[in-house]
């Protein structure tokens, strides 16, 4: 099962309501979730969508969830008086006397095969999951965007060059290729965040793509654009502020559940030993550490394993959330 | 779809070769290799030549069938395939199994009672099923059922199908959520449709409406999304493999790359790459044959 | 075009039905008090603009108004004597098909693509009878040649998208009428027709009517198809029945001034005005009616009575028509008749 589910549940939910995109082709009710409005109207789209979702309970939760994650990531002091890596608030080192006890009152956690608090371990490595998801997402985004704006907006070959493109990157097991690109990268000590961030963020391109592609090709269609045109704007004017705004909700709405979907994929590589480097205080390393002392001492695996789900939700449900809220169809 | 291949499979080429790393060296370990061995693999591996023409003349080799060989164990890749690749589809006609018993029956009820209490139930819970890491479910399912409650076999193939049970389950589990959204909101879809008005309007009860007229219609988006994800599915079945020891496809293709046996690698990406075009060729034929507008046109 | 009006037994008796649903920005009151009968073999055409309710209320008549969030506030729809507000869901089953049917607006979308259609006409027959398939297949290529369809036999085998739009119609014609229900309800049957075609489906409406002797409710905002085929109009605005009356009458004399509006707009080749008056302003949202006379924000002979109550339809003339209206017969209203 792909660790990334999710990319192909998006790309599968859109291919399942116009089979006829299946192919890899784009606009018609596929790419429906494009608000094809002019200002004014999308902002009482945008109204009506927050409207929608303030009401709805899941939606603090979401909101919830992805807060506390982003503020561990911003602020951990918020969450811990101790820095990683030493054992309490005042500073002194991790005893190693105290190595593996389970959860307690001074060490909420309990402590790590070090004697470290392992509460703050699993805290501060939301640092390097939420960095890592930003990356990847921001770099998914940005050939994906450019790609599908070139794809969209010129068509003929350039098009079918870059669809054929999509389609052969598609054909290729992600976790597969993930795995062997990250090998390729960088063995194991040479490895870092950026080589990872580069990696997932590149496999991820094809399905972002195949969105912005279709909603490019809807929205240049319509009357604004072709005056645009018609006024003599150039094209890379007429793709940022015109198609770009209007085109861009379908993907923001990827974007979230994708940060969930890297934040998982992350930390399946790193489990693997192919992701970030054994250094670093990510929850893929802790689990993977965790599962040989299972027996004595399981809350090594399961709270980072708990953090590492609850990320992960907090960004889907919302993504979820978000592409309800935005889609004109359910209006 | 002939391009797409190609392309495909050179992209698979190229990130190979790429690898640092001596393959010839990495099989020897530490020892100096004479060199009239070396010219043997050399010989054998076409590596004296550029890198365009090893593709070609890698595809020339494979069209006739031939994979190749393992650098590491000097198996004929064929061979291998015979192999291992049983082991993987055993695990994948179980997750399709349960996936589909499970998945489609709760889809389908969750589409006729939208919006109740339990339907929204199956969707929050099928949404935190999908932001489980697989890996994450594996370990805890081993250590678990495994370890813990010794309820089934933790690791490798001895028991026969009962080793594939509890890996099945945890990949099913995942499946199972994306099965039930995706017939869920096709159906919701379908039910929109203007023929199940007039199906109502001429009598049709609701079961009727559903099992019939919906139905009917839903299979086709279901059956091409279904279809399309069974094409990628052993490949993603890597991790559970790794985790639960067992010798497939994925799990061969994880452990040759630290070995940087690159025929392995290569071979076996291909060749999920073309079961992956196979699967989707099939299933835009089955597409075909279940519209009639397609069909008849 | 005119059958015998009979003052006895009305097939279909609706009395102040009222139909609202339930919506995140409010309730729509969809229709409201609409009150009116139907006869056998008579030809009754609701008219209005979209938003106006006459097809929930034709929905309503078949039991297929969604529930939630729909629901019928008050009133009665009696059919031969049975009450169908509050029918159980098994009796409609039984209802439907059988002795009231329904064709609806665009025949490509409303017939199921993946089903032959002489499939789903035989469907007709096989849900209220007991008869084989193939036996029912006869049956459907049967009706399919009465409605016009060459080459019955080997084209009911066929599927939907391999018809044009008239030849579709004609399939949903079929469909509806293969048990020879007491009424045919007809949702704007030619809008998504060509105009030549248009002229086919009415004539074969009209054809078949009279061989069955059933009633038909024509729902449209056509006047031109209205015009041929009707018995009575039924005129509805922001779902209340503001004009009813006998079809040539209503013609000649339109009394509301919604409905003289409406005869304004459209070109007609015999009269000598050379200009054509829209109604100006548009529909009334359905959230919020203005008050009083729904229609006063538009009307040109709108005062502050007309502002702030309501008009009951009032019988004028011999009793066959009324009129929503406090200036209807006015002198300022009789001038703006064409």
């Amino acid at each position: 099962m792909r660790g990334s589910t999710r990319v192909f549940v998006m790309t599968e939910l859109t291919d399942a309501l116009a089979p006829e995109n299946a192919e890899g082709g784009g606009g018609g009710r596929g790419s429906s979730n494009v608000d094809l409005a002019t200002d004014d109207t999308k902002r009482t789209h945008l109204r009506d969508a927050w409207r929608l979702l303030r009401r709805r309970p899941i939606f603090w939760v979401a909101a919830f969830l992805i807060a506390v994650f982003v503020s561990m990531t911003i602020v951990p002091q918020l969450f811990t008086a101790i820095a990683p890596g030493e054992g309490n608030p005042s500073g002194e080192f991790c005893f190693l006397a105290d190595s593996r006890q389970g959860p307690s009152a001074d060490h909420w956690f309990g402590t790590d095969v070090q004697g470290c608090d392992y509460y703050t371990q699993v805290t501060y490595g939301a640092r390097i999951s939420l960095r890592v998801a930003l990356g990847a997402t921001a770099i998914t985004l940005t050939i994906g965007i450019l790609l599908g704006s070139l794809a969209g907006y010129y068509s003929g070959f350039i098009d079918t060059l870059i669809s054929r493109l999509i389609d052969g990157f598609l054909a290729l097991p992600y976790l597969v290729a993930a795995i062997i690109v990250l090998s390729v990268l960088a063995s194991n000590a040479g490895r870092n965040e950026w080589h990872v961030m580069a990696a997932i963020g590149a496999l991820g391109w094809p399905a972002v793509v195949r969105l912005y592609r279709a909603s490019v090709l809807q929205v240049k269609s319509l009357e604004y654009v072709q005056a645009a045109k018609a006024l003599g704007a150039s094209d890379a004017r007429i793709l940022a502020r015109h198609v770009l705004p209007n085109a861009l909700a379908p993907v923001l709405v990827e974007a979230t559940t994708g940060m969930g979907v890297v934040i998982s994929v992350e930390a399946t590589l790193t489990f693997f030993g192919v992701g970030l480097p054994l250094d670093s205080a990510s929850w893929g390393i802790m689990i993977a550490e965790a599962t040989g002392r299972f027996e004595n001492s399981p809350h090594l695996l399961l709270f980072p394993g708990a953090y590492l789900f609850f990320g992960t939700l907090g960004f889907i449900i919302m993504g979820e959330l978000l592409r309800e809220a935005l889609d004109p169809r359910l209006r | 779809m002939i391009p797409v291949f190609f392309i495909a499979t050179f992209l698979i080429f190229i990130i190979i070769r790429v690898l640092p790393g001596d393959p010839i060296q990495a099989q020897f370990g530490e020892r100096r290799i004479p060199d009239n061995l070396r010219e043997a693999y050399i010989d054998q591996y076409n590596l004296d030549e550029s890198l365009p023409m090893q593709y070609v003349l890698y595809m020339k080799d494979l069209l006739t069938g031939d994979f190749g060989t393992s650098i590491a164990n000097q198996q004929s890749i064929n061979d291998m395939f015979k192999e291992r690749l049983p082991r993987s589809l055993r695990l994948a006609s179980l997750v399709i199994f349960f996936e589909t018993i499970i998945g489609i029956p709760v889809g389908v009820w969750a589409a006729r009672h939208r919006d109740s209490f339990i339907d929204n139930g199956i969707l929050v819970v099928t949404l935190a099923v999908l932001a489980m890491p697989v890996f994450l479910l594996a370990v805890l399912a081993q250590l678990y059922f495994g370890l813990k409650w010794g309820l089934f076999p933790i690791s490798g193939i001895e028991d026969g199908w009962m080793s594939y049970l509890l890996p099945a389950v945890v990949v099913a589990v995942s499946s199972i959520a994306i099965n039930i959204r995706v017939v869920r909101a096709t159906l919701i879809e379908t039910f929109r449709e203007d023929y199940i008005r007039t199906a109502r309007a001429k009598g049709a009860n609701s079961r009727r409406v559903l099992g019939i007229h919906a139905l009917r219609n839903s299979l086709i988006p279901i059956v091409t999304i279904l279809g399309v994800r069974f094409g990628s599915m052993i490949g993603g079945l890597l991790v559970t493999e790794s985790i639960f020891n067992i010798p497939g496809l994925g799990f061969t293709i994880v452990s040759a790359i630290p070995q940087r046996d690159n025929t392995i690698i290569i071979g076996f990406s291909i060749f999920l790459v073309m079961a992956y075009m196979l699967i989707n060729f099939l299933v835009d034929l089955l597409y075909a044959w279940l519209d009639p507008r397609i069909r008849y046109d | 075009m005119s059958a015998p009006l009979r003052e006895d037994n009305p097939l279909l008796t609706v009395r102040d039905l009222t139909v609202r649903f339930d919506t995140e920005d409010g309730i729509v009151n969809a229709v409201s008090d609409l009150s009116y009968d139907l006869f056998a073999g008579e030809t009754l055409a609701i008219m209005g603009e979209s938003g106006s309710g006459k097809s929930v209320s034709a929905q309503a008549l078949m039991g297929l108004v969604p529930m939630p969030p729909g629901r019928i506030e008050k009133g009665s729809i009696s059919f031969v004597g049975q009450e169908l507000v509050g029918l159980e869901e098994n009796d409609w089953t039984n209802l439907r098909g059988e002795e009231i049917a329904m064709i609806f607006q665009d025949p490509l979308t409303s017939l199921n693509p993946v089903f032959p259609v002489g499939w789903q006409i035989g469907e007709t027959f096989r849900l209220h009878r007991t008869i084989g398939r193939r036996e029912a297949m006869r049956k459907a290529a049967e009706l399919m040649d009465r409605v016009g369809i060459p080459n019955a036999g080997k084209r009911a085998r066929q599927f939907p998208h391999q018809f044009s739009g008239g030849m579709r119609q004609r399939l949903m014609i079929a469909m509806a009428l293969a048990l020879e229900p007491k009424i045919l309800i007809a949702d704007e049957p030619t809008t998504a027709l060509d105009v030549t075609v248009q002229a086919q489906i009415m004539d074969l409406l009209a054809d078949l009517q009279r061989d069955t002797g059933m009633a038909l409710i024509l729902i449209t905002h056509d006047l031109g198809v209205v015009a041929s085929v009707a018995d009575r109009v039924l005129v509805m605005y922001a779902g209340r029945a503001v004009e009813t009356g006998r079809a040539g009458d209503f013609y000649a004399r339109p009394g509301h001034p919604y409905a003289q509006g409406l005869m304004g707009s459209v070109p007609r080749l015999l009269s000598d005005t050379d200009r054509l008056l829209p109604i100006p302003g548009h529909p009334p949202s359905v959230v919020q009616l203005p008050t009083g006379c729904s229609f006063h924000p538009r009307c040109a002979l709108a005062d502050d009575h007309c502002r702030t109550s309501r008009p009951d339809l009032t019988v004028y003339g011999d009793g066959s028509r009324q009129v929503a209206c406090f200036k209807a017969e006015t002198p300022a209203a009789l001038r703006n008749q064409p």
